[in-house]
Protein backbone atom coordinates (compact mmCIF):
# COMPACT_ATOMS: atom_id res chain seq x y z
CA UNK A 1 0.00 0.00 0.00
CA UNK A 2 1.42 3.36 -0.97
CA UNK A 3 1.31 6.33 1.72
CA UNK A 4 0.01 9.36 0.55
CA UNK A 5 3.08 11.21 0.06
CA UNK A 6 3.97 8.70 -2.40
CA UNK A 7 0.95 9.13 -4.54
CA UNK A 8 1.27 13.00 -4.27
CA UNK A 9 4.96 12.66 -5.11
CA UNK A 10 4.13 10.72 -8.55
CA UNK A 11 2.03 13.64 -9.65
CA UNK A 12 4.69 15.82 -8.30
CA UNK A 13 7.49 14.95 -9.99
CA UNK A 14 5.63 14.60 -13.73
CA UNK A 15 4.58 11.16 -13.50
CA UNK A 16 0.90 12.16 -13.28
CA UNK A 17 -1.77 11.17 -15.82
CA UNK A 18 -4.00 12.61 -17.94
CA UNK A 19 -3.78 15.57 -20.20
CA UNK A 20 -2.51 17.77 -17.57
CA UNK A 21 -0.76 15.09 -15.51
CA UNK A 22 -2.64 16.02 -12.42
CA UNK A 23 -4.06 12.74 -11.88
CA UNK A 24 -3.56 8.98 -10.83
CA UNK A 25 -5.90 5.88 -11.27
CA UNK A 26 -7.10 3.92 -8.92
CA UNK A 27 -7.83 0.40 -10.42
CA UNK A 28 -10.36 -1.56 -8.96
CA UNK A 29 -11.65 -3.70 -11.70
CA UNK A 30 -9.71 -6.93 -10.08
CA UNK A 31 -12.33 -6.91 -7.84
CA UNK A 32 -14.79 -7.92 -9.97
CA UNK A 33 -18.21 -6.35 -10.33
CA UNK A 34 -20.10 -8.47 -7.36
CA UNK A 35 -17.70 -7.34 -4.79
CA UNK A 36 -17.32 -3.24 -5.76
CA UNK A 37 -21.41 -3.38 -6.39
CA UNK A 38 -22.00 -5.16 -2.52
CA UNK A 39 -18.79 -3.45 -0.98
CA UNK A 40 -18.02 0.04 -2.34
CA UNK A 41 -21.60 0.87 -3.69
CA UNK A 42 -20.93 4.77 -2.85
CA UNK A 43 -17.25 4.49 -4.63
CA UNK A 44 -19.07 3.13 -7.72
CA UNK A 45 -21.95 5.76 -7.78
CA UNK A 46 -19.72 8.45 -7.14
CA UNK A 47 -17.18 8.19 -9.75
CA UNK A 48 -20.04 7.14 -12.27
CA UNK A 49 -21.15 10.60 -11.56
CA UNK A 50 -18.41 12.87 -11.24
CA UNK A 51 -15.87 11.13 -13.51
CA UNK A 52 -17.88 9.19 -15.97
CA UNK A 53 -16.11 5.98 -15.08
CA UNK A 54 -17.46 2.98 -13.77
CA UNK A 55 -15.07 1.46 -12.03
CA UNK A 56 -15.82 -2.44 -12.46
CA UNK A 57 -13.77 -1.54 -16.43
CA UNK A 58 -11.88 1.19 -15.89
CA UNK A 59 -9.52 2.70 -13.51
CA UNK A 60 -10.88 5.93 -11.53
CA UNK A 61 -8.89 9.22 -11.76
CA UNK A 62 -8.49 10.19 -8.36
CA UNK A 63 -6.31 12.96 -6.31
CA UNK A 64 -5.12 13.33 -2.42
CA UNK A 65 -7.47 15.78 -0.66
CA UNK A 66 -8.98 17.06 2.43
CA UNK A 67 -12.27 15.14 3.24
CA UNK A 68 -12.06 15.07 7.02
CA UNK A 69 -11.09 17.26 9.97
CA UNK A 70 -9.00 15.53 12.44
CA UNK A 71 -9.00 17.46 14.93
CA UNK A 72 -11.79 19.84 16.65
CA UNK A 73 -13.35 20.81 19.95
CA UNK A 74 -11.37 18.47 22.48
CA UNK A 75 -13.80 16.10 24.36
CA UNK A 76 -13.39 13.75 26.62
CA UNK A 77 -16.04 10.30 26.49
CA UNK A 78 -19.11 11.60 27.29
CA UNK A 79 -18.92 14.57 24.62
CA UNK A 80 -17.75 16.67 27.18
CA UNK A 81 -15.97 19.44 25.50
CA UNK A 82 -13.18 20.60 27.77
CA UNK A 83 -9.95 23.64 27.94
CA UNK A 84 -7.01 23.38 29.67
CA UNK A 85 -6.21 25.98 32.70
CA UNK A 86 -2.94 25.42 34.18
CA UNK A 87 -2.27 22.54 32.47
CA UNK A 88 -5.45 20.88 33.67
CA UNK A 89 -8.57 19.50 31.71
CA UNK A 90 -11.50 21.62 32.80
CA UNK A 91 -14.57 20.76 31.02
CA UNK A 92 -16.93 23.44 29.59
CA UNK A 93 -20.56 23.42 31.34
CA UNK A 94 -23.61 22.72 28.47
CA UNK A 95 -20.37 22.64 25.63
CA UNK A 96 -20.65 19.09 24.04
CA UNK A 97 -19.22 18.29 20.55
CA UNK A 98 -19.46 14.97 18.71
CA UNK A 99 -18.15 13.51 15.08
CA UNK A 100 -15.87 15.93 13.19
CA UNK A 101 -16.48 18.49 14.82
CA UNK A 102 -15.13 16.97 18.12
CA UNK A 103 -11.71 15.39 18.68
CA UNK A 104 -12.63 12.64 21.42
CA UNK A 105 -8.95 11.57 19.81
CA UNK A 106 -9.89 7.99 18.55
CA UNK A 107 -8.63 8.28 15.14
CA UNK A 108 -4.81 9.19 16.21
CA UNK A 109 -3.44 11.47 13.34
CA UNK A 110 -5.45 9.88 10.32
CA UNK A 111 -8.96 8.77 10.52
CA UNK A 112 -9.10 5.32 8.67
CA UNK A 113 -12.08 4.79 5.91
CA UNK A 114 -15.50 4.31 7.63
CA UNK A 115 -14.58 5.48 11.24
CA UNK A 116 -16.34 8.85 10.89
CA UNK A 117 -19.63 7.38 11.18
CA UNK A 118 -18.57 5.23 13.75
CA UNK A 119 -17.61 7.71 15.91
CA UNK A 120 -20.71 10.01 15.13
CA UNK A 121 -22.59 7.21 16.67
CA UNK A 122 -20.66 5.98 19.29
CA UNK A 123 -19.81 8.96 20.58
CA UNK A 124 -23.13 10.66 19.44
CA UNK A 125 -25.24 8.20 21.78
CA UNK A 126 -22.71 8.63 24.61
CA UNK A 127 -23.28 12.37 24.49
CA UNK A 128 -27.10 12.05 24.38
CA UNK A 129 -27.13 9.51 27.48
CA UNK A 130 -24.91 11.96 29.82
CA UNK A 131 -26.74 14.76 28.90
CA UNK A 132 -30.05 12.31 30.04
CA UNK A 133 -28.63 11.69 33.11
CA UNK A 134 -27.14 15.13 33.56
CA UNK A 135 -30.39 16.51 33.44
CA UNK A 136 -32.49 14.53 34.96
CA UNK A 137 -30.12 14.68 38.16
CA UNK A 138 -30.50 18.76 38.05
CA UNK A 139 -27.34 19.49 36.92
CA UNK A 140 -26.69 20.98 33.22
CA UNK A 141 -26.21 24.35 32.25
CA UNK A 142 -25.60 28.07 33.79
CA UNK A 143 -28.41 30.46 32.69
CA UNK A 144 -26.06 33.11 30.55
CA UNK A 145 -25.64 36.48 31.29
CA UNK A 146 -26.61 39.73 29.68
CA UNK A 147 -22.81 40.03 28.29
CA UNK A 148 -22.96 36.53 27.43
CA UNK A 149 -25.48 37.66 25.00
CA UNK A 150 -24.35 40.79 23.63
CA UNK A 151 -20.97 38.56 22.98
CA UNK A 152 -22.75 36.23 21.11
CA UNK A 153 -25.03 38.91 19.30
CA UNK A 154 -22.19 41.16 18.10
CA UNK A 155 -20.63 39.31 15.77
CA UNK A 156 -24.34 38.76 13.55
CA UNK A 157 -25.69 42.52 14.79
CA UNK A 158 -22.37 43.47 13.12
CA UNK A 159 -22.95 42.05 9.59
CA UNK A 160 -26.94 42.69 9.79
CA UNK A 161 -25.18 47.01 10.00
CA UNK A 162 -22.36 46.38 7.80
CA UNK A 163 -23.13 49.01 5.43
CA UNK A 164 -19.98 48.84 3.54
CA UNK A 165 -17.02 46.06 2.97
CA UNK A 166 -15.76 42.73 2.01
CA UNK A 167 -18.19 40.58 -0.16
CA UNK A 168 -18.51 37.14 1.52
CA UNK A 169 -17.94 34.92 -2.07
CA UNK A 170 -14.44 36.15 -2.98
CA UNK A 171 -13.23 36.19 0.54
CA UNK A 172 -14.10 32.72 0.95
CA UNK A 173 -12.21 32.17 -2.56
CA UNK A 174 -9.29 33.75 -1.08
CA UNK A 175 -9.22 31.34 1.93
CA UNK A 176 -9.86 28.13 -0.12
CA UNK A 177 -6.82 28.90 -2.34
CA UNK A 178 -4.75 30.31 0.41
CA UNK A 179 -5.12 26.51 2.27
CA UNK A 180 -4.93 25.05 -0.62
CA UNK A 181 -1.79 26.31 -1.88
CA UNK A 182 0.10 26.75 1.53
CA UNK A 183 -2.00 23.55 3.79
CA UNK A 184 -2.87 21.26 1.18
CA UNK A 185 -1.40 17.60 1.08
CA UNK A 186 2.12 18.53 1.23
CA UNK A 187 3.50 21.07 3.79
CA UNK A 188 6.86 22.93 3.54
CA UNK A 189 7.50 25.15 6.35
CA UNK A 190 8.38 28.20 3.53
CA UNK A 191 5.45 27.76 2.21
CA UNK A 192 3.29 27.42 5.21
CA UNK A 193 4.89 30.60 6.63
CA UNK A 194 3.23 32.83 3.69
CA UNK A 195 0.12 30.94 4.31
CA UNK A 196 -0.32 32.27 7.94
CA UNK A 197 0.96 35.79 6.81
CA UNK A 198 -1.64 35.73 3.97
CA UNK A 199 -4.11 34.38 7.00
CA UNK A 200 -3.69 37.20 8.83
CA UNK A 201 -4.95 39.64 5.67
CA UNK A 202 -7.96 37.34 4.68
CA UNK A 203 -8.78 38.09 8.61
CA UNK A 204 -9.48 41.63 8.18
CA UNK A 205 -11.24 40.63 5.34
CA UNK A 206 -13.72 37.65 7.21
CA UNK A 207 -14.05 40.13 10.03
CA UNK A 208 -15.55 43.26 8.14
CA UNK A 209 -18.01 41.52 5.47
CA UNK A 210 -20.38 43.74 3.75
CA UNK A 211 -23.97 41.87 3.45
CA UNK A 212 -26.30 43.24 1.27
CA UNK A 213 -29.22 41.45 1.78
CA UNK A 214 -30.10 41.90 5.01
CA UNK A 215 -33.73 40.16 4.76
CA UNK A 216 -35.05 37.21 7.33
CA UNK A 217 -36.53 34.89 5.49
CA UNK A 218 -34.19 32.19 4.92
CA UNK A 219 -31.40 34.00 4.11
CA UNK A 220 -28.91 31.83 2.94
CA UNK A 221 -26.60 35.15 2.01
CA UNK A 222 -26.15 35.71 5.87
CA UNK A 223 -25.47 32.21 6.91
CA UNK A 224 -23.10 32.16 4.48
CA UNK A 225 -21.36 35.04 5.96
CA UNK A 226 -21.56 33.47 9.37
CA UNK A 227 -19.91 30.60 8.11
CA UNK A 228 -17.24 32.31 6.38
CA UNK A 229 -15.90 33.63 9.80
CA UNK A 230 -16.44 29.99 11.08
CA UNK A 231 -14.34 28.53 8.55
CA UNK A 232 -11.27 31.15 8.88
CA UNK A 233 -11.52 30.24 12.96
CA UNK A 234 -10.91 26.83 11.79
CA UNK A 235 -8.52 27.40 8.90
CA UNK A 236 -6.03 29.28 11.43
CA UNK A 237 -6.45 26.90 13.93
CA UNK A 238 -5.22 24.25 11.22
CA UNK A 239 -2.38 26.39 9.79
CA UNK A 240 -1.04 27.09 12.78
CA UNK A 241 -0.90 24.32 14.40
CA UNK A 242 0.85 22.62 11.29
CA UNK A 243 3.11 25.23 11.16
CA UNK A 244 4.44 24.52 14.37
CA UNK A 245 4.33 20.98 14.87
CA UNK A 246 7.93 20.14 12.43
CA UNK A 247 7.38 16.45 11.82
CA UNK A 248 5.22 14.17 9.35
CA UNK A 249 1.97 12.15 11.41
CA UNK A 250 -0.66 10.72 9.37
CA UNK A 251 -1.98 13.06 7.33
CA UNK A 252 0.48 15.75 8.21
CA UNK A 253 3.14 15.58 5.86
CA UNK A 254 6.18 17.74 5.69
CA UNK A 255 8.64 17.43 2.86
CA UNK A 256 10.58 19.26 5.22
CA UNK A 257 10.52 17.29 7.95
CA UNK A 258 9.68 13.71 6.59
CA UNK A 259 10.11 11.50 9.81
CA UNK A 260 8.01 11.22 12.78
CA UNK A 261 9.08 12.33 15.92
CA UNK A 262 7.98 10.83 18.63
CA UNK A 263 10.34 12.90 20.99
CA UNK A 264 9.35 16.24 20.63
CA UNK A 265 5.14 15.26 19.37
CA UNK A 266 4.09 12.76 20.48
CA UNK A 267 1.20 15.26 21.86
CA UNK A 268 -2.09 16.99 20.82
CA UNK A 269 -1.85 20.67 19.28
CA UNK A 270 -4.61 22.48 21.33
CA UNK A 271 -5.21 25.89 19.82
CA UNK A 272 -6.83 28.85 21.78
CA UNK A 273 -7.58 31.79 19.56
CA UNK A 274 -8.13 33.87 22.99
CA UNK A 275 -4.47 33.59 23.68
CA UNK B 1 -24.86 32.01 -23.54
CA UNK B 2 -27.07 30.70 -21.33
CA UNK B 3 -30.68 31.73 -20.98
CA UNK B 4 -31.30 30.60 -17.24
CA UNK B 5 -35.14 31.28 -16.08
CA UNK B 6 -35.22 30.83 -12.00
CA UNK B 7 -37.96 31.03 -9.71
CA UNK B 8 -37.86 33.58 -7.45
CA UNK B 9 -40.02 35.00 -4.03
CA UNK B 10 -39.08 36.59 -0.91
CA UNK B 11 -42.12 36.96 0.95
CA UNK B 12 -40.62 40.43 2.71
CA UNK B 13 -40.72 41.72 -0.57
CA UNK B 14 -42.84 39.94 -3.19
CA UNK B 15 -46.35 39.82 -3.40
CA UNK B 16 -46.27 37.51 -5.88
CA UNK B 17 -43.56 34.81 -7.27
CA UNK B 18 -41.70 35.47 -10.36
CA UNK B 19 -39.28 34.29 -12.83
CA UNK B 20 -36.10 35.99 -12.93
CA UNK B 21 -34.28 35.57 -15.89
CA UNK B 22 -29.87 35.17 -16.03
CA UNK B 23 -27.73 35.23 -18.54
CA UNK B 24 -24.15 34.18 -18.40
CA UNK B 25 -21.30 32.74 -20.57
CA UNK B 26 -21.88 29.18 -21.08
CA UNK B 27 -19.24 27.19 -19.02
CA UNK B 28 -16.49 25.57 -21.07
CA UNK B 29 -17.21 22.22 -19.38
CA UNK B 30 -19.94 20.26 -18.02
CA UNK B 31 -21.12 21.48 -14.75
CA UNK B 32 -23.45 20.58 -12.49
CA UNK B 33 -26.53 22.40 -11.80
CA UNK B 34 -25.65 23.44 -8.06
CA UNK B 35 -22.47 24.54 -9.91
CA UNK B 36 -24.42 27.06 -11.82
CA UNK B 37 -26.15 28.18 -8.68
CA UNK B 38 -23.00 28.99 -6.97
CA UNK B 39 -21.97 31.10 -9.93
CA UNK B 40 -25.40 33.03 -10.18
CA UNK B 41 -25.31 33.54 -6.44
CA UNK B 42 -21.79 35.27 -6.28
CA UNK B 43 -23.18 38.14 -8.36
CA UNK B 44 -26.76 38.03 -6.84
CA UNK B 45 -26.53 36.94 -3.80
CA UNK B 46 -29.98 37.12 -2.53
CA UNK B 47 -30.78 34.38 -4.65
CA UNK B 48 -31.37 31.54 -1.99
CA UNK B 49 -31.48 27.11 -2.09
CA UNK B 50 -30.38 24.28 0.27
CA UNK B 51 -27.01 22.50 -0.36
CA UNK B 52 -24.36 20.85 1.72
CA UNK B 53 -22.87 18.18 0.61
CA UNK B 54 -22.62 18.81 -3.12
CA UNK B 55 -21.95 14.99 -3.93
CA UNK B 56 -25.65 13.20 -4.04
CA UNK B 57 -25.69 12.40 -0.27
CA UNK B 58 -27.20 14.64 2.03
CA UNK B 59 -30.62 15.28 -0.27
CA UNK B 60 -30.26 19.13 0.85
CA UNK B 61 -30.72 20.46 -2.71
CA UNK B 62 -33.67 18.56 -4.68
CA UNK B 63 -35.49 20.64 -7.20
CA UNK B 64 -37.07 21.13 -10.08
CA UNK B 65 -35.03 21.64 -13.36
CA UNK B 66 -36.24 21.98 -16.79
CA UNK B 67 -39.63 19.89 -15.29
CA UNK B 68 -38.11 17.02 -13.67
CA UNK B 69 -37.25 16.81 -10.23
CA UNK B 70 -33.65 16.21 -8.84
CA UNK B 71 -30.48 16.93 -7.06
CA UNK B 72 -28.76 20.24 -8.45
CA UNK B 73 -25.31 18.51 -7.35
CA UNK B 74 -25.70 15.42 -9.05
CA UNK B 75 -27.42 16.54 -12.33
CA UNK B 76 -24.97 17.81 -15.32
CA UNK B 77 -25.83 21.19 -17.13
CA UNK B 78 -25.71 18.56 -20.00
CA UNK B 79 -28.38 16.45 -19.30
CA UNK B 80 -31.41 18.67 -18.97
CA UNK B 81 -30.36 21.81 -21.08
CA UNK B 82 -32.87 22.21 -23.61
CA UNK B 83 -30.39 24.36 -26.11
CA UNK B 84 -29.00 27.02 -24.08
CA UNK B 85 -32.28 26.96 -21.83
CA UNK B 86 -32.65 25.66 -17.86
CA UNK B 87 -36.04 26.58 -16.12
CA UNK B 88 -35.44 26.35 -12.47
CA UNK B 89 -37.72 25.53 -9.92
CA UNK B 90 -38.83 24.88 -5.91
CA UNK B 91 -40.07 21.60 -5.80
CA UNK B 92 -43.54 21.37 -6.47
CA UNK B 93 -46.59 20.65 -4.28
CA UNK B 94 -45.06 22.24 -0.78
CA UNK B 95 -45.26 25.80 0.42
CA UNK B 96 -41.99 27.99 -0.44
CA UNK B 97 -40.30 29.79 1.81
CA UNK B 98 -38.50 31.96 -0.34
CA UNK B 99 -37.10 30.96 -3.64
CA UNK B 100 -35.76 27.63 -4.13
CA UNK B 101 -36.65 26.66 -0.44
CA UNK B 102 -39.55 24.83 0.18
CA UNK B 103 -41.50 24.01 3.93
CA UNK B 104 -40.78 19.92 3.96
CA UNK B 105 -42.97 19.87 7.21
CA UNK B 106 -45.56 17.70 5.36
CA UNK B 107 -43.19 15.36 3.91
CA UNK B 108 -41.58 15.02 7.52
CA UNK B 109 -44.87 14.49 9.27
CA UNK B 110 -45.35 11.61 7.15
CA UNK B 111 -41.93 10.18 7.56
CA UNK B 112 -42.57 10.55 11.02
CA UNK B 113 -45.82 8.56 11.30
CA UNK B 114 -44.35 5.27 9.73
CA UNK B 115 -41.62 4.86 12.61
CA UNK B 116 -38.46 4.97 10.73
CA UNK B 117 -36.52 3.32 13.42
CA UNK B 118 -35.55 -0.55 14.20
CA UNK B 119 -38.61 -1.60 16.94
CA UNK B 120 -37.39 -4.58 18.82
CA UNK B 121 -38.34 -5.43 22.55
CA UNK B 122 -36.20 -8.15 23.45
CA UNK B 123 -32.92 -7.97 25.14
CA UNK B 124 -30.27 -6.76 23.04
CA UNK B 125 -27.66 -9.28 22.89
CA UNK B 126 -23.52 -8.60 23.91
CA UNK B 127 -22.90 -7.48 20.66
CA UNK B 128 -24.92 -6.97 17.72
CA UNK B 129 -28.00 -7.85 16.37
CA UNK B 130 -27.00 -10.47 13.60
CA UNK B 131 -28.40 -10.71 10.40
CA UNK B 132 -28.26 -13.33 7.10
CA UNK B 133 -26.37 -11.82 3.98
CA UNK B 134 -29.62 -12.86 2.66
CA UNK B 135 -31.74 -11.16 4.96
CA UNK B 136 -29.70 -7.96 4.45
CA UNK B 137 -30.25 -7.82 0.80
CA UNK B 138 -34.14 -7.41 1.41
CA UNK B 139 -32.80 -4.17 2.53
CA UNK B 140 -30.89 -2.89 -0.27
CA UNK B 141 -32.74 -0.23 -2.87
CA UNK B 142 -34.86 0.74 0.43
CA UNK B 143 -32.15 1.80 3.11
CA UNK B 144 -30.21 4.16 -0.12
CA UNK B 145 -33.42 6.58 0.11
CA UNK B 146 -31.76 10.32 1.30
CA UNK B 147 -35.32 12.17 1.66
CA UNK B 148 -34.44 14.24 -0.81
CA UNK B 149 -38.43 14.76 -1.23
CA UNK B 150 -37.93 14.22 -5.29
CA UNK B 151 -40.26 11.47 -5.39
CA UNK B 152 -43.28 12.12 -3.09
CA UNK B 153 -43.04 16.07 -4.43
CA UNK B 154 -43.63 14.99 -7.96
CA UNK B 155 -46.61 12.54 -6.99
CA UNK B 156 -50.00 13.70 -7.76
CA UNK B 157 -51.37 12.12 -5.36
CA UNK B 158 -49.42 12.86 -2.77
CA UNK B 159 -50.00 16.63 -4.01
CA UNK B 160 -53.92 15.89 -3.29
CA UNK B 161 -53.69 14.76 -0.08
CA UNK B 162 -50.35 15.20 1.43
CA UNK B 163 -51.53 15.43 5.03
CA UNK B 164 -52.94 12.00 4.88
CA UNK B 165 -51.33 10.01 1.98
CA UNK B 166 -47.52 8.88 3.23
CA UNK B 167 -45.89 9.71 0.21
CA UNK B 168 -43.70 7.21 -1.75
CA UNK B 169 -40.50 8.29 0.19
CA UNK B 170 -42.28 7.37 3.96
CA UNK B 171 -43.57 4.19 2.35
CA UNK B 172 -39.84 3.34 0.82
CA UNK B 173 -39.15 3.79 4.36
CA UNK B 174 -42.42 1.89 5.60
CA UNK B 175 -41.46 -1.46 3.70
CA UNK B 176 -37.79 -0.69 4.34
CA UNK B 177 -38.60 -1.86 8.44
CA UNK B 178 -41.47 -4.12 7.25
CA UNK B 179 -38.59 -6.04 5.04
CA UNK B 180 -36.58 -5.89 8.38
CA UNK B 181 -35.81 -9.54 9.66
CA UNK B 182 -35.14 -7.49 13.07
CA UNK B 183 -38.20 -5.98 13.30
CA UNK B 184 -40.91 -7.45 15.16
CA UNK B 185 -43.37 -4.23 15.10
CA UNK B 186 -44.95 -5.77 11.95
CA UNK B 187 -48.52 -6.52 12.38
CA UNK B 188 -48.68 -2.89 14.33
CA UNK B 189 -46.66 -1.25 11.41
CA UNK B 190 -49.28 -2.68 8.99
CA UNK B 191 -51.93 -1.88 11.21
CA UNK B 192 -51.11 2.17 10.99
CA UNK B 193 -51.18 2.11 7.09
CA UNK B 194 -54.53 0.05 6.81
CA UNK B 195 -56.60 2.76 5.85
CA UNK B 196 -57.87 4.28 2.64
CA UNK B 197 -55.44 7.05 2.66
CA UNK B 198 -51.71 6.02 3.90
CA UNK B 199 -51.04 3.79 1.00
CA UNK B 200 -53.83 3.00 -0.47
CA UNK B 201 -53.52 6.86 -1.93
CA UNK B 202 -51.23 5.15 -4.80
CA UNK B 203 -52.10 4.60 -8.51
CA UNK B 204 -48.95 3.31 -9.75
CA UNK B 205 -48.59 6.89 -11.45
CA UNK B 206 -44.80 5.95 -11.19
CA UNK B 207 -43.48 9.48 -11.02
CA UNK B 208 -41.45 8.70 -8.21
CA UNK B 209 -39.67 6.03 -10.02
CA UNK B 210 -39.09 8.24 -12.55
CA UNK B 211 -37.80 11.12 -10.55
CA UNK B 212 -36.01 9.29 -7.69
CA UNK B 213 -31.83 10.52 -7.99
CA UNK B 214 -30.74 7.30 -6.37
CA UNK B 215 -32.21 5.00 -8.49
CA UNK B 216 -34.96 3.82 -5.96
CA UNK B 217 -37.90 2.14 -7.07
CA UNK B 218 -40.83 3.17 -4.37
CA UNK B 219 -43.62 2.09 -6.20
CA UNK B 220 -42.27 -1.60 -5.94
CA UNK B 221 -41.84 -1.32 -1.99
CA UNK B 222 -46.05 0.29 -1.73
CA UNK B 223 -47.26 -3.17 -4.15
CA UNK B 224 -45.05 -5.22 -1.65
CA UNK B 225 -47.01 -2.95 1.47
CA UNK B 226 -49.99 -3.90 -0.38
CA UNK B 227 -49.16 -7.36 -0.57
CA UNK B 228 -48.76 -7.54 2.66
CA UNK B 229 -51.91 -5.71 4.25
CA UNK B 230 -53.78 -8.04 1.73
CA UNK B 231 -52.23 -11.08 3.16
CA UNK B 232 -53.08 -10.16 6.35
CA UNK B 233 -55.69 -9.62 9.15
CA UNK B 234 -57.12 -5.82 8.20
CA UNK B 235 -57.65 -6.95 4.09
CA UNK B 236 -61.20 -6.90 4.94
CA UNK B 237 -61.34 -3.35 6.36
CA UNK B 238 -59.44 -2.20 3.24
CA UNK B 239 -61.58 -3.77 0.49
CA UNK B 240 -64.49 -2.33 2.04
CA UNK B 241 -63.19 0.77 2.98
CA UNK B 242 -60.96 1.49 -0.47
CA UNK B 243 -62.69 3.42 -2.72
CA UNK B 244 -66.32 4.49 -1.95
CA UNK B 245 -65.16 5.97 1.76
CA UNK B 246 -62.07 7.63 0.13
CA UNK B 247 -64.57 9.31 -2.72
CA UNK B 248 -66.67 10.44 0.42
CA UNK B 249 -64.12 11.35 2.81
CA UNK B 250 -62.43 13.35 0.39
CA UNK B 251 -65.76 15.24 -0.53
CA UNK B 252 -66.24 15.87 2.82
CA UNK B 253 -63.21 17.45 3.07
Amino acid sequence: MWSLDDRLLEILEGRGCGENKDHIFLKLDHLGADVLNSKLPGICELSKTFAHVDPVYHPIPVVPTCHYMMGGTPTNIHGQAFTRINSEDVTVPGLFAAGEAACVSVHGANRLGGNSLLDLIVFGRAAGTFIQKELSSGGGVESASNSDIDNSLERLNKLNESSSGHETAPVKKELQTCMQNYFGVFRRGEFMEKGVAELEEIRNKAENLYLSDKSAAFNTSRVEALELQNFFEVAEATAIAAYSRNESRGAHARDDFPERDDDNWLCHSLYDPIS
Amino acid sequence: MLNINIYRYNPEEDKFPYMKNYEIEKPQKDIMVLDLLHLLKESDSSLSFRRSCREGVCGSDGMNINGKNGLACITALSEVLKGDRIDIRPLPGLPVIRDLVVDMTQFYNQYEKIKPFLQNDTTAPEQERLQSPEDRAKLDGLYECILCACCSTACPSFWWNPDRFIGPAGLLQAYRFLADTRDLEKDSRLDDLADPFSVYRCHGIMNCVAACPKGLNPNKAIGEIKTMLLKGKNSKNIIASDGVTALKENLRK
